[in-house]
């Protein structure tokens, strides 16, 4: 029988949850919250997808399990590398399980291509690609789940039609699908720890988010709620003895957009190559054309030019910035500025040391200056590297991470075209058909309910704490040294005092050209990519 | 919209601030002559933790499961545990407005370390070992609270101390540096409710009580700190003025006490008492004054032990319950019932009566969950205090305190004063500490949890 079942629902917030269990619209998840103990989990800075799942899943932070984005860049520092879960170089929760003989089965947990070789089943998630292998382990069991139930009806894209509407079907029918596959995979392997997320409520927010504020429980990112809580009726009827409920992060409004790298060009610290590659701005050019034609037609267009994206991708890497003039950067897709450190940078330029630390108090000191076209203060903090992260993997971490206020404007930092003007904005779906409405927030979620657990107890965790917290309500013993904690306060009994035994990563692994391209694509349409 | 700004003050005591000295404090003084202010009537027992967070969640000891600084982790002899911030277990304030997506700046509240997350900025309490610990919520505020104040100072590094002038020193430094710490957060921080408390009262009056008190019995009329609690309270008038320039017109600002302060007459050796009446037993006979772990207890042969502090907690060795348990079930109503009396009756050194108040938990508290005194003891009506030691040349009664100097006592209410738009003029009786939450949630235009103890105490359309 299934010990703990772990529910993740990317990007659900108490601020959507709390109102709609009040009007009784989510039976499942108000059981739940009802019935055990729940709080806001404080997610990572930033609070993206990529560093929150892998934050949680791992315990430690990115500077030691070393995936923040979606992308970054390669040891040239100038090409973009597309980041999975094979970049991580920190054991996850089901890694430690899997050395201790515990059965696990792992499904849609975001950054977790190539499915990992656990004791039972897993399913990789948004990183994992069409045009890869290895996206569902162990491997005989793609082709019999394809058998199954048909071609897999995913949520790694917004449910939007080609003309930018809102195509609710499609996020019912991958949570339904999802859910017969889990069905049937407990059935078959019996694991002790299920983990499965849904991505919906994140795409819903960043597309309708202001609806939410207008019409409440009469808006679509309700009624994806309301679909999600089914999904999370089924699985509890799975009959788990414990459950928990989780987000990597929250979501609010977006107030806008400020394009980092034109604004480092105003401030003097980025000079652009006003000369350009004709090659690389023809391609740029006929992507960006093709991303605005009908979906039909871009169809057409790809069978007639094979291969425009993935040269399209090749080529972005040769960014359109004057090296030898720019002091900093901006990289990401949340808000982060580089040095271009000299030693570190291909063509660096700023001296290590006093140098590079006086880049930054001049970079910090001009973000926090920096407002809204209303006049209003935007950055709540900049924060030093090394203020956040510790690690091995934390030199490769951006050296300054812009958190705007409340995470209500996003700092976006495309370097492949020259840009002058700071306010900008981002669209996304095919063809960049609708605008990107909804952002993040810190306060995620987490609830727990069930045989090992306490009722009524107000949780006020970190993400970090997910980790320990599974691990011990599967009474294994918690790694020392995690950067988490288990949540002590919500568990009835004692923790294992069996020392938990060393576990390997495996290697990175990159995806190949035609499966990078693919992901690629898919990012721009979520908005995540330049 | 709206925000609340509350500073705490541990332990400040009604009757100075109300009554002697409340034209020297023209800054509270201006909120008492604008908003609603009086008595608020703390928990039993009247003590910094759980009663701060007890405030904090409208919920009583008995529902926090949390006594005293020290607890009963389970029916074993030995299981004593310091109640830190991880053994609460109910919402508090930041953690409402959290979920709701507000901002909170926490400082300095005790029952906050460890550190728990929350939407804003948090500073822990004085129970944190030191700056080395993690104090901050976010870490990366630790830097600056060292850019802004130096080392930031929890609390005076001992308090019971006989160089009063270093004592007196160290106090004003925590205070400055903890409410200049509170400016620099309200001055760079979003905040919807800003929420510290400053410990340096308690820690004044714990010290310099006598010196002030002609009816303490150690009282100096020609001593030199006569006034020392008195212009301290003038330096946190100044200081508090200062916060209120971050108040705007439509912020709603709290002065709050968790409990009183009072003349401390003496200490009742509880466990002494209890050995001499036959309720204790030690292995070995005391030689000099020493505490009952010293000397082992001999558990077949005894009733009831005490912990002591500023009230006593007294449990019996239950059959079945404790490891080796000497009361029967059927006899616990009747020997607690006993004690309690006996406990009641004891007199001064003189002979006169006290007015001891013994308490069963579950007459408190609606809900008493993890292990509670079997009675709660307020000596002579707090104006006596509950020591632990056993042995010395002393007998029931004492008039030194065994862990240090300590000349004041906590009184069972606090105060509070409320002031903001709309906030009615004038003092108001019968307001109690569990209403603080809900009021505050209710000015915050929040709902307020069914689980919450208290009722607010202003309803909004009369607001």
């Amino acid at each position: 029988m299934t010990a703990l079942s772990v529910i993740g629902l990317d990007a659900a917030t108490f601020s959507v949850i709390d109102p709609l269990v009040a009007e009784g619209q989510l039976p499942n998840i108000a059981q739940l919250l009802g019935d055990g103990s729940s709080g806001v989990l404080r997610s990572t800075t930033h609070p993206l997808t990529p560093v929150a799942w892998t934050t949680m899943v791992t315990g430690v932070n990115a500077g030691r399990h070393g995936i923040w984005d979606f992308s970054c860049r390669d040891e040239s520092g100038h090409h973009v590398r597309l980041v999975n879960g094979s970049h991580r170089r920190a054991p996850a929760v089901w890694d430690h399980l899997s050395a201790a003989g515990r059965r696990v089965g792992i499904v849609n947990v975001p950054f977790t291509w190539p499915a990992p070789a656990v004791d039972g089943f897993a399913i990789a998630g948004l990183d994992a690609s069409s045009r890869a292998d290895a996206a569902v382990h162990p491997a005989g069991l793609a082709g019999e789940l394809r058998r199954r139930f048909g071609a897999s009806a995913d949520d790694h894209a917004f449910p939007l039609t080609d003309r930018g509407e809102l195509d609710l079907d499609r996020v019912r029918r991958a949570c339904e699908q999802r859910v017969d596959v889990v069905e049937w995979l407990v059935e078959r392997f019996d694991p002790e720890l299920l983990f499965v997320v849904f991505m919906s409520a994140d795409h819903i927010h960043h597309l309708a988010w202001p609806d939410w504020e207008q019409r409440g429980a009469d808006s679509a990112v309700a009624e994806v709620y309301r679909t999600l809580d089914d999904a999370v009726g089924r699985l509890l009827a799975l009959g788990a003895r414990d459950a928990m409920l989780v987000s990597d992060h929250g979501g609010g409004r977006l107030d806008g957009v400020i394009d980092l790298n034109a604004w480092l060009a105003r401030e003097g610290f980025l000079h652009w190559d006003r000369g350009g590659s004709s090659g690389r701005k023809a391609v740029s050019g006929a992507v960006a054309a093709q991303r605005l034609l009908p979906a039909g037609l871009r169809a057409q267009l790809k069978r007639l030019a094979p291969g425009v994206r993935e040269r399209a991708l090749e080529l972005r890497e040769v960014s359109a910035v004057n090296w030898s003039r720019t002091r900093a950067f901006g990289y990401g897709a949340f808000g982060n500025l580089v040095v271009n450190l000299r030693g570190r940078e291909r063509y660096g330029i700023v001296a290590p040391g006093a140098d590079y630390e006086h880049v930054r108090d001049d970079l910090i000191a001009r973000a926090l200056e920096l407002t809204s076209p209303e006049g209003n203060p935007i950055v709540a903090a900049v924060h030093r590297r090394e203020e956040l992260f510790s690690g091995e993997a934390a030199a490769a971490l951006p050296d300054l991470i812009v958190e705007f206020d409340d995470y209500a404007w996003l700092g976006k930092a495309p370097l492949h075209e020259p840009s002058s003007e700071i306010w900008s904005e981002i669209r996304v779906g095919p063809g960049g058909c609708a605008p990107y409405v909804g952002s993040h927030r810190h306060e995620g979620i987490v609830a727990l309910a069930g045989e090992s657990c306490r009722a009524g107890v107000a949780l006020s965790a970190s993400i970090e704490d997910v980790c320990p917290t599974i691990l011990r309500l599967l009474d294994e013993p918690v790694p020392p040294g995690l950067d988490g904690r288990a949540l002590d306060e919500a568990l009835v009994g004692t923790a294992s005092e069996r020392p938990a035994a060393a576990v390997a990563v495996p290697e990175t692994v990159d995806y190949t050209p035609a499966a990078s391209a693919e992901v690629a694509g898919r990012l721009r349409d979520l908005g995540y990519l330049e | 919209m709206s925000k609340v700004m509350i500073i705490g003050l541990d332990c400040a005591e009604p009757s100075l601030l109300f009554e002697s000295w409340l034209d020297e404090l023209p800054n509270l003084r201006g909120l008492v002559e604008e908003g609603t202010w009086g008595r608020l009537r703390s928990i039993t027992p009247p003590i910094t933790v759980p009663a701060w967070s007890c405030m904090m969640a409208s919920r009583t000891p008995g529902d926090l499961g949390i006594y005293g600084f020290r607890n009963r982790s389970d029916h074993s002899y030995d299981g004593l545990y310091i109640a830190n911030g991880f053994a609460v277990r109910e919402p508090r304030l930041w953690d409402l407005l959290t979920r709701a997506g507000k901002y909170s700046i926490v400082l300095g509240v005790p029952g906050t370390f460890p550190v728990r997350p929350l939407k804003g900025v948090l500073v822990s309490c004085f129970l944190t070992p030191s700056t080395e610990s993690e104090y901050t919520f976010p870490h990366a505020l630790r830097a600056e609270v060292s850019d802004v104040v130096g080392e930031y100072l929890f609390d005076c590094t001992n308090f019971r101390t006989l160089d009063r002038e270093d004592l007196l020193r160290q106090v004003y430094e925590m205070t400055d540096r903890r409410f200049a710490l509170a400016d620099h957060l309200l001055e760079t921080r979003p905040w919807d409710m800003f929420t510290m408390v400053e410990m340096g009262t308690d820690r004044m009056h714990h010290a310099f009580w006598k010196d002030m008190d002609p009816a303490h019995r150690k009282h100096d009329p020609a001593g030199p700190y006569r006034d020392a609690i008195r212009k301290y309270y003038r330096h946190v008038d100044g200081l508090v003025g200062n916060l209120l320039r971050h108040a705007d017109d439509d912020t709603y600002v709290f002065v709050v006490s968790d409990h009183g302060a009072k003349r401390m007459d003496g200490g009742i050796r509880v466990n002494e008492w209890l050995r001499r009446e036959g309720y204790l037993t030690t292995l070995a006979e005391p030689d000099g004054r020493c505490s009952v772990d010293q000397l082992g207890v001999d558990w077949p042969n005894t009733i009831a032990w005490a912990e002591g502090g500023y009230y006593s907690r007294v449990f019996l060795n239950v059959r079945g319950r404790e490891p080796q348990g000497t009361v029967e079930p059927a006899h616990y109503e009747r020997v607690r019932r006993e004690l309690a009396e006996r406990l009641e009756a004891i007199p001064d050194e003189n002979g006169k009566p006290i007015g001891t108040v013994v308490h069963r938990p579950e007459d408190l508290y609606p809900q008493v969950n993890g292990v509670a005194p079997d009675l709660i003891v307020h000596f002579g009506d707090l104006f006596w205090r509950a020591v632990g030691t056993v042995g010395g040349d002393e007998g029931i009664h004492t008039f030194d305190n065994d862990t240090g100097p300590d000349d004041a006592n906590h009184a069972q209410h606090g105060l509070l004063i409320a002031a903001g738009p709309g906030i009615p003029a004038g003092e108001r009786a019968g307001m109690d500490l569990l209403d603080v939450a809900p009021t505050i949630l209710t000015l915050l235009g929040q709902p307020v949890p069914a689980t919450m103890r208290g009722a607010p105490l202003f309803v909004p359309e009369l607001v």
